[in-house]
């Protein structure tokens, strides 16, 4: 019988590796995902799905009453993620040409190796449903396409999603509502 | 019913849990409304697409590194733990540099409101203005770089000891 995450993090602290091992590989996937998702760059997700865990690691020993091990990391992840932005932003001010070289770089990168390769179809009309709609998931301000994907990729319920991103579940709602109404007009094209 | 509102219950969670008067006007004002059934259906297509969506995985080599950095953590941890728990103490701000601060601060406020006085008064750039600017300058800078040497001398710290554990 599987163990629970609580039972799981409880041998953890006890430094038990199998028991990390097996948290490691239930939620490497999903981490993985939302912080792709976020960045929308496989390098910068890369290092946020790194920093993520091991700031989990180093805090998991303090954390001994989490509930949903996965809203948790992912509330890590996000607020890494915030964490970056600003630290983005700064750098913006005081190097301004640096930073634009360095994500047209990442840029370039990107359009070399896209990630979110939907699966091979024969049918074109829905391969071309799967990438507009890869593409508009990417044109979403930070804000709406971290509560979207939360909601439609992740399967959250907003209350969770409220709990993760320390929003209320008004915002979380209202958010989500905007993201929508947004992809309806990128994906006018297959509404009619 | 407006459309908001049968937007927003298009995307609820607990959507099944209506109640049979709530439903009916939803579902009668989504059949006249061109502008929610096309919201209803752009929510359909999001979702069937998603459905086909193969999602990005880390890679291997992602994987080991972040498992082995992970278990260096794990068993250096406790000790880690220890050691700072015994030398909480350390991160108190020393009285010194309260001191400093004062003084500082009265320094700077005796020296700006003359001068800025003198410049409302006169409404002019002379050598006082001249200072007065530097001043709010250099407050500006010390304001925004205190915290970043401070974070990056703390995690500094943070590091020597977890190699000294």
């Amino acid at each position: 019988m599987p163990l629970a995450d609580g039972e799981l993090i409880q041998r953890i602290t006890q430094k038990d590796v199998r028991a990390f091992n097996k948290l490691f590989l239930k939620y490497k996937e999903s981490t993985y995902r939302f912080a792709y998702y976020l960045t929308q760059n496989r390098t910068e997700a890369d290092d946020l799905f790194q920093d993520t865990w091991l700031r989990a690691v180093r805090y998991l020993p303090s954390s001994s009453r989490i509930r949903d091990f996965k809203a948790w990391i992912f509330t890590i992840t996000a607020n890494l993620f915030r964490d970056q932005l600003r630290k983005k932003k700064i750098r913006r001010i005081f190097f301004p040409k640096r930073s634009v070289a360095v994500d047209s770089s990442a840029d370039s990168i990107e359009a070399q190796e896209p990630i979110v390769v939907p699966k091979v179809d024969d049918d074109s009309n829905r391969t071309d449903i799967k990438l507009s709609l890869n593409r508009a998931i990417a044109n979403l301000p930070i804000k709406q396409r971290r509560v979207f994907v939360l909601k439609e990729i992740e399967g959250m319920k907003h209350s969770e999603i409220s709990e993760i991103l320390n929003l209320p579940v008004g915002t979380v709602k209202s958010l989500l509502h905007r993201a929508v109404k947004k992809l309806q007009i990128e994906l006018t094209d297959f509404n009619n | 019913m407006k459309c908001k509102q049968v937007e927003q219950m298009l995307i609820e969670d607990n959507q099944n849990e209506l109640d049979a008067n709530t439903k009916s006007k939803f579902e009668k004002h989504l059949s006249h409304c061109s502008n929610c059934m096309g919201f209803k259906q752009t929510y359909n297509i999001v979702h069937s697409g998603l459905k086909n969506f193969e999602t990005p995985s880390p890679s291997e080599e992602l994987e080991l590194q972040t498992k082995a950095l992970c278990m260096e953590m794990l068993s250096e941890q406790n000790e880690l733990i220890l050691y700072e728990d015994q030398n909480d103490e350390t991160i108190t701000t020393p009285i010194t540099v309260w001191i400093a601060f004062v003084a500082l601060l009265v320094l700077t406020l005796m020296w700006v409101f003359p001068l800025l006085n003198d410049f409302i008064k006169n409404q002019e750039v002379t050598r006082y203005t001249f200072y007065l600017i530097m001043i709010v300058f250099q407050n500006i800078l010390t304001l925004m770089f205190a915290p970043i040497l401070l974070r990056a001398f703390r995690t500094k710290k943070n590091t020597y000891l977890f190699l000294m554990v």
